[in-house]
């Protein structure tokens, strides 16, 4: 029986819901120390000086470090970041000093004792600041305070423009939210007596990581091995190195003992990435016929002091401006802007629900405009298989159009749009569309993925797989992919863990493609391992290897329907004898994508996962209480493959998207976080939880393993704009910014009344 | 900081040990659900006290019940067994409400009726339905037994209560035949949300539909709970049509001194309050 396609239960599930997984939290080195960082009072300061006296002073510190007693190298996307700031600081998580001590209170306690002084300078908090004539200038090398520019066109704009019936044109603000992971950040160094360093990191690029923490402390990559702790949460947070890891290893070769650096909570609201907050100036246009025409659009990000991979979002917004529809022309421009506020990294989407917030807000208002329904006008300018976008994307595998007939349906979409009532609770119903990388996406020279694979002597299937499980349940369809090739029981396959010095290389978890690139490579090392076991079952049983399968862990003969041995007993007989060999097989996917050229232009990813929602809301518009009734999603997945896993991958997606839509916003005033803690920053609760009705659209893809595409990020792309084109069909209210918390939206239904 | 165990617990066994305790070292702290003592105190927000007394094992403090013509329910109920209680659900189904919204399962699983009332918060989520009943906050200490406080003088100042410092709250008293209780509590969400605005209203009419009496309380919009008695006396004596209701909507701007927090704004909870009150008496039924 196939396990493709069945409900399976994360094979983790058991030690993660019995509490005894072992996070980065949970482990203990032998004589190790406990670090702790002192991080900046001020958002943009000279340092003056930093007195450390009475933290070295204290019974119990083994190591205090400041920029002066480390080689403090920068590092980071803009080179700009270095683990301690000797100088100056930019904004408020600065890590200024760090301290090794017996006990994490002690440390905690020293980094209080550490005297600071400083001298404020001018700060700039917002991107409008930081542009104005005769702004503080952060960065002297960057006398416009703008590090990074990107600029992507495809189609003739003026053309495109002269020939459009309708034009619209608003601007869009999205705000800071960030991943609240459950495990806060942690790390562990350790140094061996030769001064090799071992690392027990929750990173989700372990091999990319790998070369570059040896860079940052100075060390050759050879010396260093990354072991991946069980990771409490990613969704991009870990994607980047910061501070805190080189730190922790400054901190373990200062004092000569282990490490173990561990956030508490507060730390993690201001001391983690954030989503990239986002200005979109936008304009678009179409013909009466609904025939999208242009988009033009200039997107201003505000990079905060350092920069993260927030400052690399364009490259994703782009591809749902330039592609999610056809559209003749396409203009994107994007200004990353220095602040004195905090900095973004990756978050799941990838600045994808940003873009798309703003796009599928442009595509309504063209809607009412023409008196067209916003599902059709989408439908008119969704693409076929076989298309190639703008900006180079193939897409041979499509179901944006059955992913709209799906919700329009399931949503009684008809029936219900445009019926809000007259009572003080008004019902409405929003659609959007999603566009993201479904089979990687070629950022580097590869995006491949290696596995190596051993049968052992009982049969058991051990796969080490480069890429990581972060949550997303990826060890689970790794195992029924090997499962199925291979033609063993689940249950007699095991998924290891990330250690850079066992496992082979891979690029990481990020753009949604562990189940597609990873999921290919354990095929290949499956059925190669298949073969192999066949072969050496062939000769033991004296059968030709044609009539012999693996099923249920058994070799059959498939004339007799016999079962002939066991994989177990043919492995062991294969090496229990002279000249004995093992079964253990390797294998290295590429995906045939391309890099993009330098206008961004490419086939990026191998395929492109589409999806739709309509969310329904209710809305008090006495309170502005926002209620998500109902979401109804049809997602493009290809083929799924853990059922359960996918559900459970679509419905956090939407409770994520519904927060980010709904409750969440990390406040941040004059660059200082206002609401460090959960008791502050509202994730939505269990009963928030919409009715969710999920339908995969499947249609396999040609490259996917067993046909299906990558969709960890997509079901979060769209819900922030399903919502907020509810909230218009409930209240003519169209917000162009986020949160919808009960005062923006009744300040808005206020103004308009 | 680093946490000095220097704390002293004592955890009596009966209302006597307990008040005894109390009269031993007046400056104690009283504990007893712990939901907002450990936050402050892992908050840095309080300082661990020399001595603590665990009121968590009183069963006298704990009962809920009928006697004569109140509803007697003790300091120590849990808002999960007012929640699960027969007897408020019949006498007092506002309150069940109220504590029905504080925080979430496990909050409610131990945090009590006497830690909300004591902590005075101007967000506590079952004070204004008490001012609402008019309730009596009963409290004792062993030199002078029981004394009973109205609800109404039981905040005096935001975070200061009527109670002194050998005091103790021993139960809430609710009288039975009060009329009904209408609560409304608005949140960013639904679950693990402190209040941006709550009301508790109650009214009385009279046969020909005059309202002869009206209590409207509030949670989150002054510095203590607070009844608005301005908008209170806009409706005695009137039937209630549009033009009581706009004079008791126009006169609770007095009654408020909404401020501008982390959880929301004056202009806000100054307009849903009068939104709320005017839903309320627009829609009221009996
Ligand atoms: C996550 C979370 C969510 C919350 N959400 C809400 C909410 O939505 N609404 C809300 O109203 N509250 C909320 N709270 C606050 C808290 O749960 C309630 O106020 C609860 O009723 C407090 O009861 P307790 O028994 O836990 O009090 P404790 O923390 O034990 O005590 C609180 C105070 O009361 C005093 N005290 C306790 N018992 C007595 C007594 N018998 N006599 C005299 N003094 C006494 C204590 O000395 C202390 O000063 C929340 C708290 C948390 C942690």
């Amino acid at each position: 029986m196939s396990v493709i396609g069945a409900r399976v239960p994360k094979l983790d599930a058991p030690e993660r819901a019995g509490g005894r997984i072992r996070y980065v939290h949970d482990i203990v080195v032998p004589g190790m120390l406990h670090g702790a960082i002192r991080r900046s009072d001020r958002v943009h300061a000279r340092i003056l000086s930093i007195d450390v006296s009475a933290a070295r002073a204290l019974p119990g510190v083994r190591a205090v470090i400041t920029a002066n007693d480390i080689e403090n190298r920068p590092f980071g996307h803009g080179r700009d970041n270095t683990p301690l700031k000797g100088d100056r600081v930019l904004c408020s998580r600065d890590e200024i000093a760090a301290v090794a001590a017996d006990t994490e209170a002690i440390a905690r306690e020293a980094c209080r004792l550490i005297r600071v002084e400083y001298e404020d300078l001018a700060a700039v908090f917002s991107p409008e600041e930081a542009l104005a004539p005769g702004a503080p200038v952060l960065y002297s090398h960057v006398p416009d305070n703008q590090p990074f520019h990107y600029d992507y066109a495809h189609g003739d704009l003026e053309a495109a423009v002269a020939e459009s019936d309708e034009i619209v044109s608003d601007t869009y603000r999205l705000h800071y939210v960030t991943h609240c992971c459950m495990g806060t950040s942690g790390i562990v160094a350790d140094f061996s007596a030769a001064g090799a360093l071992t690392v027990h990191s929750s990173t989700q690029v372990p091999h990319m990581y790998r070369r570059d923490l040896a860079a940052i402390v100075g060390l050759p990559p050879e010396k260093v091995r990354v072991v991946q702790a069980t990771i409490g949460g990613g969704f991009g947070s870990k994607l980047d190195i910061y501070p805190f890891e080189p730190i922790c290893v400054w901190l373990a070769r200062r004092s000569g003992r282990p490490v173990r650096l561990l956030f508490d909570r507060e730390e993690e609201f201001v001391g983690s990435p954030t989503r990239q907050p986002a200005i979109f100036h936008m304009r678009s246009g179409a013909r009466r016929d609904g025939t999208f025409t242009f988009r033009d659009v200039r997107i201003v990000l505000d990079n905060g002091g350092h920069t993260s991979w927030g400052a690399t979002t364009p490259f994703v917004m782009m591809q749902t401006f330039s592609s999610l529809y056809r559209c003749k022309a396409v203009k994107v421009r994007a200004d990353v802007v220095y602040t004195n506020n905090p900095y973004a990294g990756s978050f799941r989407g990838y600045g994808n629900p940003q873009a798309t917030f703003a796009l599928e807000a442009q595509v309504d208002a063209l809607a009412a405009r023409l008196g067209i329904d916003p599902i059709d006008l989408r439908l008119r300018n969704v693409q076929e298989p076989g298309e190639v976008t703008g900006q180079g994307m193939r897409f041979h595998s499509i179901a944006h159009k059955e992913c709209l007939e799906t919700v329009r349906e399931r949503s009684s979409w008809t029936m219900k749009r445009g019926r809000p009532g007259e009572a003080h609770l008004r019902r409405g119903v929003g659609v959007a569309s999603l566009l993201h990388v479904g089979g990687g996406a070629k950022m580097y020279r590869t995006d491949g993925c290696g596995t190596t694979l051993k049968l052992d002597d009982f049969g058991i299937v051990h796969v080490t797989s480069g890429s990581s499980e972060i949550g997303q349940g990826s060890d689970t369809v790794l195992a029924q992919c090997a499962a199925e090739a291979m033609g063993v029981r689940l249950e007699h396959v095991r998924v290891h863990r990330v250690d850079t010095d066992l496992g082979p290389w891979d690029v990481g978890v990020h753009a949604s493609r562990t189940t597609f690139i990873a999921g290919n490579s354990v095929l290949m090392a499956a059925r190669e391992a298949k073969k192999k076991l066949l072969g050496a079952a062939s000769a033991q049983v004296r059968r030709p290897v044609e009539r012999l399968d693996v099923t249920d862990s058994e070799i059959v003969d498939l004339e007799t329907g016999q079962a002939v041995s066991t994989v177990g007993k043919v492995v062991r007989a294969l090496h229990f004898r002279e000249r004995g060999d093992v079964i253990m097989t390797s294998a290295y996917y590429e995906p045939p994508s391309q890099a993009q050229d330098e206008g961004y232009k490419g086939d990026v990813s191998a395929t492109y996962a589409f999806g739709a929602q309509v969310a329904e809301v209710e809305v008090d518009v006495e309170t502005g209480v926002v209620r998500l009734v109902r979401l109804t999603a049809a997602h493009d997945v290809g083929r799924a493959i853990n059922r359960l896993g996918i559900e459970g991958q679509i419905e956090g997606g939407i409770a994520m998207g519904a927060g980010y839509a709904l409750t969440e916003e990390l406040k941040v005033s004059r660059g200082v976080v206002e609401n460090p803690r959960f008791r502050d920053y509202h994730l939505v609760t269990a009963p928030e939880i919409p009715e969710i009705d999920v339908t995969f659209v499947e249609q396999g893809d040609r490259e996917g393993p067993f046909g299906a595409k990558g969709v960890g990020e997509a079901p979060l792309i769209p819900v922030a704009a399903a919502i907020a084109a509810a909230v218009e069909d409930a209240t003519g209210v169209r917000f162009t910014s986020l949160p919808l918390t009960p005062e923006r939206v009744l300040a808005g239904l206020r103004e308009r009344s | 900081m680093i946490h000095a165990s220097t704390t002293a617990i004592t955890r009596p066994r009966s209302l006597d040990e307990a008040l005894a305790a109390l009269e031993k070292s007046p400056g104690a702290v009283l504990l007893a659900g712990g939901t907002d003592l450990m936050v402050a105190w892992n908050a840095g927000e309080r300082h661990l006290p020399e001595r603590v007394v665990d009121l968590w094992s009183v069963p006298e403090l704990a009962t809920i019940g009928v006697a004569g013509d109140a509803l007697h329910v003790g300091a120590l109920a849990t808002h999960s067994r007012i929640v699960g209680s027969p007897e408020v659900r019949a006498h007092a189904p506002a309150l069940a409400e109220a504590s029905r919204t504080v925080g979430a399962a496990q909050i409610q699983n131990r945090g009590t009726i006497g830690g909300n009332i004591a902590n005075a918060s101007p967000a506590g989520d079952t004070l204004p339905v008490l001012l609402a009943m008019d309730a009596t906050i009963v409290v004792a200490s062993r030199a002078r037994g029981e004394r009973p406080v109205p609800a109404d003088a039981f905040w005096t100042a935001y975070r200061r209560t009527a109670l002194a410092p050998e005091e103790l709250i021993v139960r809430v008293e609710i009288a039975r035949d009060r009329p009904q209780v209408l609560f409304r509590k608005v949140g960013t969400r639904r679950a693990q949300a402190i209040a941006k605005v709550s009301m508790a209203l109650s009214l009385r009419r009279s046969a020909g539909g005059a309202v002869e009496d009206a209590r409207i309380a509030w949670g989150s919009v002054a510095p203590t709970p607070v009844r608005a008695r301005r908008a209170e006396d806009a409706l005695r004596g009137k039937p209630l049509d549009a033009a009581s209701i706009g004079a008791a909507c126009a006169a609770l701007p007095q009654d408020i001194s909404p401020i501008d927090d982390i959880r929301s704004t004056r202009e806000y909870r100054l307009h849903v309050a009068m939104a709320i009150l005017r839903r309320a008496l627009s829609g009221w039924v009996g």
